[in-house]
């Protein structure tokens, strides 16, 4: 798909099946992931994940807000 | 001391208050099923003939009581057979656990004798889900799937134990608690929106409010009624939220959206601020998104920050228990504008369009239902069915109390009415329960008649038979010419006679005439009883927007 690129940056708890819920997020809603990278934070326990995306951009946005659904989800920003 | 994993696995149920489990044991949980064993005073097991029928009970027993479900049942199929239940669950957020047995650590991954990846299955379908992969964890997860299915907004955990997870030893000593703190609730609730919210309050002209299930979830029936009636607001509700108002009382105007009624969908489409309390705006009752409430600002309360601008984008939202946002609306001060005349409007129009149907001397499902409405008691718990039957149900049955209708109103299960109202029974003994089920529907979990039977759960069901899967048959007749593509049932085995084999009392119903009596029968007796009612195959469900169409475009008949 092409269309808007757009980081997706997702502070998270550590917990099994987090990189899969966050992958399959937004697979289910049709972007295609051009890049993920995975961030320590000095807090243990908590990690951020930088998700590149690319898909139509109000979509992209409006949808970001639904990844507090992932119950691990502490904060969300779009760059 | 030393302690096993199933012994820690009871602790926490007896913990937790558990009382009843909804189980069926299987090859990875013999060792938790002998330990229940010695327990089975404290913890009582319905068993039912089937594991979805199990979820369906857990999810009904959850629903009606507001406690969270539980389920135990084996690995590989028995984890499979609880899927269409536990995404049933999680779509309408009920609290359930579902602890599933494992094959042991050592062999998973090797394609094991019922092994199946339980986990990977749920991860869409649950809030969250835990492999236990060594006895320490077992505690903790188990601590955090009773916090995370009750919290927030509620939904099914689940639990997946290997066997050799719960022979294993500990010591007691040694466990700790789960850190739940990193699952607590935020909420965005402040001054400043609810100042904004009074403002375009004292400024509307045409206010409404649409509850959903939330206000049920929360217990909030109480204050949003003094909310309503201290400002004389109108309230409409969607399916997952019927009975949180008594029906009967003027200031109510039943539901919206595909099968609501004209003039729930008439007081949406001219209000000019609509107050949407813990509701998910699904599909069903928006139709066309971008014709909905063309006049209205939109205040979105919700518990799930996700539910806010996912499916329209409000004036304000606000991500909070809505208890708490009512109890600040409650303190509004007094308003000085009067809506005397939208609710004469809202009047007019219900007089104009009431909900109705031909009664004629053919027997009509929505007579059968007026009738069971007229000698069940108040306090009677609903249960319907998916399809026409649940449409009816919730058109023409007045629902007064939260917690009377139980559905399966986001995935539309179509079975979930028969094992959900044996969940409903066990945990409202002296409660009346009745399902509404279909023909289709029924044949679904038909077994748990079986479970009905064993437990002797008093459950009155009546069953719609129609002879067809009538709601799709519905959409062929309206859109697709008439052409009866597998919808047709008239092979239907005769129920009544299914029922008395299994030693249920039953009666055929055929004529209308006759169904008064019937019915009347099946609200007294007392044993359970079903009714296999051979409907009206004609009638249909009316009113009804088309999917995707605009609420205006509400067809009567």
């Amino acid at each position: 798909m092409n269309g808007t690129k757009r980081t997706v940056n997702v502070l998270v708890y550590d917990r099994p099946n987090v990189l899969i819920k966050l992958i399959s997020f937004f697979e289910k809603r049709g972007f295609r992931i051009e890049n993920i990278n995975l961030i320590e934070t000095d807090k243990p326990g908590i990690s951020k994940y930088n998700i590149v995306i690319s898909g139509e951009d109000n979509n992209i946005s409006k949808s970001s807000k639904q990844l507090y659904k992932v119950i691990e989800t502490i904060d969300v920003n779009i760059s | 001391m030393k302690v096993t994993g199933t012994s820690i696995i009871v602790k926490k149920l007896l913990e937790e208050g558990v009382e009843y489990i909804f189980g069926y044991p299987g090859g990875s949980v013999i060792p938790l099923f002998d330990e229940l064993y010695n327990f089975k005073n404290r913890i009582k097991l319905i068993q039912p003939r089937h594991e979805q029928g199990g979820t369906h009970a857990a999810d009904g027993y959850a629903r009606s009581t507001g406690k969270t479900g539980v389920v135990v049942v084996t690995s590989g199929p028995g984890a499979t057979n609880t899927v269409t239940g536990i995404a049933t669950a999680y779509i309408d957020s009920v609290p359930l656990v579902i602890i599933t047995g494992q094959v042991p650590v050592s062999m998973m991954g090797s394609d094991a004798f019922q092994e199946v990846d339980t986990t990977a299955i749920t991860l869409p379908i649950t809030k969250a889900n835990f492999l236990i992969k060594n006895i320490e964890e077992l505690s903790p997860s188990l601590d955090l799937a009773f916090h995370i299915a009750k919290s927030g907004r509620p939904g099914p955990v689940l639990v997946d134990i290997p066997s050799d997870i719960q022979k294993a030893c500990m010591d007691e000593n040694e466990i700790v608690e789960g850190d739940i703190k990193n699952y607590s609730l935020n909420h965005d609730i402040n001054d400043e929106k609810i100042d904004e919210v009074f403002k375009m309050l004292s400024e509307s002209k045409k206010p409404l409010i649409v509850s959903g299930g939330g206000i049920i979830t929360s217990e909030t029936t109480d204050i949003l009624k003094k909310f309503m009636e201290k400002n004389n607001i109108p309230v409409i509700t969607t399916l997952m939220g019927k009975g949180i108002y008594p029906s009967k009382d003027e200031l109510y105007f039943d539901g919206l959206g595909m099968h609501g009624t004209y003039y729930g969908n008439y007081a949406v489409q001219n209000s000019d601020l609509i107050l949407a309390l813990g509701v998910r705006f699904s599909d069903r009752i928006l139709g066309d998104v971008e014709k909905f409430a063309p006049f209205a600002k939109i205040v979105h309360v919700d518990i799930d920050k996700s539910e806010i601008e996912k499916n329209v984008r409000p004036t304000i939202g606000i991500q909070g228990d809505v208890k708490e946002v009512l109890k600040k609306f409650l303190s509004f001060p007094e308003l000085k504008t009067d809506f005397s005349d939208w609710i004469k409007e809202l009047n007019r129009q219900k007089k104009k369009f009431p909900l109705s149907y031909d009664k004629g001397n053919k027997l009509k499902p929505q007579y059968l239902i007026e009738l069971a409405n007229k000698y069940f008691p108040e306090e009677t718990i609903v249960v319907s069915d998916v399809g026409q039957n649940q449409m009816w149900t919730a058109q023409f049955y007045k629902f007064t109390k939260p917690r009377t209708f139980l559905t399966s109103g986001g995935l539309g299960t179509m079975g979930f009415g028969l094992p959900a109202s044996m969940g409903a029974k066990v945990g409202n003994p002296d409660k009346q329960v009745l399902v509404i089920s279909g023909d289709g529907g029924f044949q679904m979990n038909i077994q748990e008649l079986m479970t009905i039977k064993r437990y002797d759960l008093n459950v009155k069901i009546l069953i719609l038979d129609n002879a067809y899967l009538g709601m799709v048959k519905q959409w062929q007749e309206l859109f697709y010419n008439k052409r009866y593509s597998a919808t047709p049932f008239t092979d239907n085995p005769d129920f009544r006679a299914i029922a008395e084999v299994i030693g249920i009392k039953a009666k055929t119903l055929k004529d209308w005439n006759k169904a008064e009596e019937i019915i009347k029968e099946l609200a007294l007796s007392e044993e359970p009883m079903l009714i296999h009612a051979l409907i009206d195959p004609d009638e249909n469900v009316f009113p009804m927007v088309p999917a995707g169409a605009s609420l205006n475009e509400i067809l009567l008949k």
